[in-house]
């Protein structure tokens, strides 16, 4: 049973149900139109980079997309009972659990470069920049590949999260507090406590800037993010490798 | 071949499976019997490695479920045929399964044709029957076409074409030579599915018995006589147990055919029957699990 076996399978079942194609659809509409709509309004900007960051904005909001599709890839196994069938047909939990981790990375990847450099497009277009918006500029790559980059992680934290709490409702609602909810709440609630708490968590990311969120710079950002995906994707395969179905 | 050594599986405080030591042999049906909650199901998970066993152990083909390479191409199993994601199509769910192990599409087409679901192939599973669920489970069961199959309650929710259809494929199974686990608490298709039956009650092995043996041991001589006072005491002479039947017959255990004729003849006594009563599986399968059944109604 070869692990590229278990890959095409998984991207079979991805999809094969329509909350795939809900997810993709809200996740395009919602950064495509938002970053056009924000480069639009912004007439012009002093970097490039800075336009292209107004530009993704809609990641923000959108990210959430990827995180719900994150968890219904593993989710909706429990809970139709279907993990019974697919642990019986790969029984290495860990192996099924990295093959869908890996197909939702590549899905996340692959879209959000198309919709990333829609986006550069968009700021490229539409926002004035002494000097233009151009492709090789480092700063506007950085922010693009660091775009890309974040939104692979909040997928792979939705399957981690899927895989821990096997519950839709559950996991999706403790993700969008983790991203979405607590980041803002603890910045605005002041205090450095709460302002440390709040850099400490995954909170979704724009660019090079945490979204709605105290700001950090993007190696710190990006670190924390990436050790909440991969903590909780290990716990959530020990605790698959150990529970019963 | 099924190997369980000991196996022993609790829930907290309620033991579902209790020290349960059994082969099942290849080259014949074994029919899984036992009431609700016996732990039929609970012992199938534990084989298929979905659920860990709190003692003793579970092998398949001489390995550990999940120690098996290539699984589907060795073992098929349908435990629940609700197991489905609703908003995939029949095709695309086998499909995903058969690339998991690595097996052609082409068997997919197949095993679709195999169970009679060609025609809603296409549609998403969430508008089957129970009855299509099942085939489709069967179809999975059989896509590495596998040496040992464990179907749990198969037949639940068939028609009776349907019914007969999955006990010829059981037989033609089994006379392949691979080794079939088949539970269900449908006695009368055991009686005439099963060559050997495995019987739980409370999570205990009751019985391992090969089906006529089970029969044989609750079958009966109807005998009657306008004598029967007089051959009922000669009977029991010869160590017959004799029970009087509602219609003035005589039902003798403990004594075959030959004998009661002879004890009759002996004793100067007409016969006006002799026959064998063969006991139906559902009596022999009571007298096992009197004393077993978990959830009982109560007889106001």
């Amino acid at each position: 049973m070869p692990f590229r076996a278990v890959l095409r399978s998984e991207w079979t079942k991805l999809w094969s149900v329509r909350s795939t194609w809900w997810c993709t659809a809200i996740y395009v509409v919602a950064v495509g139109a938002s970053g056009w709509l924000a480069a639009a309004g912004t007439d012009s900007s002093p970097q490039a980079a800075v336009a292209v960051q107004t530009a993704l904005t809609g990641f923000g909001v959108g990210q959430l997309a990827l995180v719900v599709l994150g968890v219904l890839v593993v989710s909706t196994e429990f809970a139709s009972g279907m993990a019974l069938v697919s642990l019986t047909a790969v029984p290495r939990r860990t192996r099924l659990l990295l093959a869908k981790t890996v197909v939702v990375l590549t899905y996340c990847l692959v879209l959000t470069v198309l919709l990333a450099v829609v986006c550069a497009l968009a700021a490229r277009t539409l926002t004035a920049v002494p000097g233009g918006v151009q492709p090789g500029d480092p700063d506007v790559v950085r922010t693009l590949l660091l775009q890309v980059g974040a939104a692979g992680l909040v997928g792979v934290l939705g399957v981690a999260l899927g895989a821990v709490l096997r519950s839709t409702a559950g996991a999706v609602g403790i993700a969008a507090v983790l991203v979405l909810v607590a980041p803002p709440a603890l910045a605005l609630a002041g205090g450095d406590l709460a302002a440390r708490i709040s850099q400490g968590l995954p909170a979704l990311r724009v660019g090079e800037d945490a979204f709605l969120a105290v700001a950090t710079p993007w190696p710190v950002g990006m670190s924390v993010v990436a050790a909440w995906a991969v903590g909780v994707w290990l716990l959530g395969a020990v605790l698959l490798e150990r529970r019963d179905v | 071949m099924i190997e369980l050594a000991g196996l022993t599986k609790e829930y907290g405080t309620r033991i579902a499976v209790d020290d349960l030591t059994v082969t099942v042999h290849p080259g014949r049906v074994t029919g899984f019997l036992g009431p609700n909650g016996s732990g039929k199901t609970t012992t199938m998970r534990c084989v298929l490695g979905l659920a860990r066993p709190t003692s003793g152990t579970a092998t398949v083909l001489g390995q550990p479920y999940r120690a098996l390479a290539d699984p589907m191409r060795r073992v098929g199993a349908l435990i629940d045929p609700r197991a489905l994601h609703p908003g995939r199509t029949a095709y695309r769910h086998l499909l995903a399964l058969a690339q998991s192990n690595g097996l052609p599409g082409a068997r997919v087409d197949e095993v679709i044709e195999l169970v009679g679901l060609e025609s809603v192939a296409d549609d998403r599973v969430r508008g089957f029957s129970l009855g299509m669920n099942q085939r489709l489970g069967i179809a999975a069961a059989l896509l590495g076409d596998p040496d040992v199959l464990l179907l749990d309650e198969p037949v639940n929710g068939l028609d009776p074409e349907g019914i007969r259809w999955v006990r010829e494929l059981l037989r033609d199974l089994a006379d392949e030579g691979r080794t079939v686990l088949v539970s269900s608490h449908l006695m009368s298709e055991m009686e005439d599915t099963a060559d050997h039956l495995v019987v739980l009650g409370r999570g205990r092995l009751l019985a391992d018995v090969p089906m006529a043996e089970l029969l044989g041991a609750h079958s009966a001589v109807r005998v009657r006589t306008p004598q029967g006072p007089t051959l009922a005491d000669a009977l029991r002479r010869a160590g017959g147990r004799v029970e009087l039947e509602i219609d003035g017959a005589l039902r003798v255990e403990g004594l075959d055919l030959t004998g009661v004729g002879d004890v009759a003849f002996l004793a100067d006594v007409r016969l006006h029957e002799l026959s064998r009563v063969t006991a139906s599986l559902e009596a022999a399968y009571l007298a096992l699990t009197d004393d077993d059944v978990e959830y009982r109604a109560v007889t106001p």
